[in-house]
């Protein structure tokens, strides 16, 4: 796998898109500004959501109301996020793929959106398991987590 | 001990010369494929997350000094690697290692630090293999 | 002044935020995910005051069970930036986006103030059916402030003083 991500990033490293990234003082802080606004409509929705599973919001909404109401809001917005996230992988290839930190990232949100499936289901069958609403929260956070450790877990 | 006329020297530079100038730059902007070296007294330390910084006066032919402006990483990520807060002091001289910034200017992300002495301090700036 | 701002930069606690290897990542987190709640809550009442979503639901229902959740979240937001402020302080002051920041959190703050004693006044008339202009401008106002708060925070980083 490191070696599969070791030719990636070699090759991502000679693309025009990546030298144009690399020469633009704006590119990387616009990337980082939208994605981190798409990561807050995403983390917002997932955590409303499960508050509301647990009973700590929207009480009076039925929950089939606010997962209709939280989860389109956090689909429609995951192509975003990836969208810039793969921008500033091929602006600077090494500095992610090769990161301990956004490896971590990376299956933390695999884990976060199978969470956030199952709870659509468990949401649509009539009720929401509070321990799933709870481990779903953690590990959303986790992305946002090791999403930041990237800059301190390696130099550059 | 650097002697007092240096040291008028120095005050002088820093009140004719500008300000270092700003700024962190985005990783991308510097060439980590390619460290280049420059022979330098340091200025000022500031040893501070998330990134550190070190201004270093370097001489120019003509006498004059110039200053450069480099980054680095976090005091965990330069912990990590050996160094400490007291591991490059101001006014001390040695040869300093630096990406480049790809669109050119007195900056650089520091990577590594040589003294006179043979000692060195350094970190990797890419994920090593 | 300066010397208050100089003795709070000194003290222990900004000091190892300025210089420990994980208070400061830590904290920076904190904030981030505090800050995501922020926006993210308050889109959801800003995209109802605009009458763009959550139709359904009285605007009255809807801010009196999602306002608190701001206002935690905001609660530590400040919290944790106010931490990694003294850690660099007169740095900081010195940041336009910085100052610009809290110049727009302040701003945010006037138009809730301003749609809470004027626009909400008659809520009752209008919680259920479509928002008066005065809630889509309050709406609309919020969500550009505070996404412009966002990116002032995220510029501050880019263009911190030094030397």
């Amino acid at each position: 796998m490191e070696h599969l991500l070791g030719h990636l990033s070699h090759y991502l490293a000679g693309t025009a898109a990546c030298r144009l990234i690399q020469s633009s003082a704006w590119m990387i802080p616009a990337f980082q500004t939208v994605h981190i606004l798409a990561i807050s409509v995403i983390f917002s929705s997932a955590i409303l959501l499960n508050l509301r599973v647990l009973g700590l919001v929207e009480r009076d909404a039925p929950l089939a109301q606010a997962a209709n109401r939280f989860l389109p809001a956090l689909w429609t917005t995951v192509p975003l996020a990836v969208a810039t996230g793969v921008l500033m992988i091929v602006g600077e290839p090494r500095r992610a793929l090769m990161n301990e930190s956004f490896h971590l990232k990376m299956l933390l949100l695999l884990i976060a959106l199978a969470a956030t499936a199952l709870t659509r289901r468990t949401v649509r069958a009539g009720g929401g398991g509070r321990a799933l609403a709870v481990l779903s929260m953690l590990v959303w956070a986790g992305v946002i987590f090791a999403g930041r450790w990237i800059a301190y877990s390696q130099p550059g | 001990m650097i002697s007092s006329v240096r040291r008028k020297l120095l005050a002088l530079a820093g009140v004719v010369l500008p300000l270092a100038a700003s700024a962190h730059h985005s990783t991308a902007n510097y060439d980590m494929e390619h460290l280049v070296p420059l022979e330098g007294t340091v200025r000022t330390v500031s040893w501070t997350n998330p990134h550190i910084t070190f201004v270093i006066a370097a001489a120019k032919v003509g006498g004059e000094e110039e200053l450069w402006t480099f980054e680095a990483s976090s005091p965990g990520v330069l912990g990590r690697s050996g160094w400490t807060k007291q591991s490059v002091r101001p006014g001390d001289q040695a040869v300093f290692y630096y990406a480049p910034l790809r669109a050119g200017g007195h900056g650089g992300l520091l990577s590594k630090v040589a003294f006179p002495d043979g000692r060195t301090v350094s970190y990797s700036l890419t994920p090593v293999d | 002044m300066n010397q208050l701002i100089t003795l709070i930069e000194e003290s222990a606690i900004a000091t190892s935020v300025r210089e420990g290897d994980l208070l400061f990542p830590l904290i920076e987190t904190l904030h981030i995910l505090a800050v995501s709640l922020v926006f993210g809550s308050i889109m959801v009442v800003d995209l109802r005051l605009l009458g763009a979503a959550s139709r359904a639901r009285p605007v009255s229902r809807l801010t009196a069970s999602i306002l608190p959740v701001t206002w935690v979240a905001f609660v530590v937001a400040i919290g944790a930036g106010g931490l990694m402020f003294i850690s660099k302080a007169h740095k900081y002051l010195e940041n336009g986006y910085f100052d610009a920041k809290l110049v727009l959190i302040a701003a945010a703050g006037l138009n809730m103030m301003v749609f809470h004693l004027l626009t909400a006044r008659d809520i009752a008339t209008w919680d259920t059916g479509a928002p008066p202009l005065g809630a889509r401008i309050a709406g609309g106002l919020s969500m550009a402030l505070w996404i412009s708060v966002i990116t002032c925070g995220r510029l501050i980083g880019f263009t911190m003083p030094v030397g």
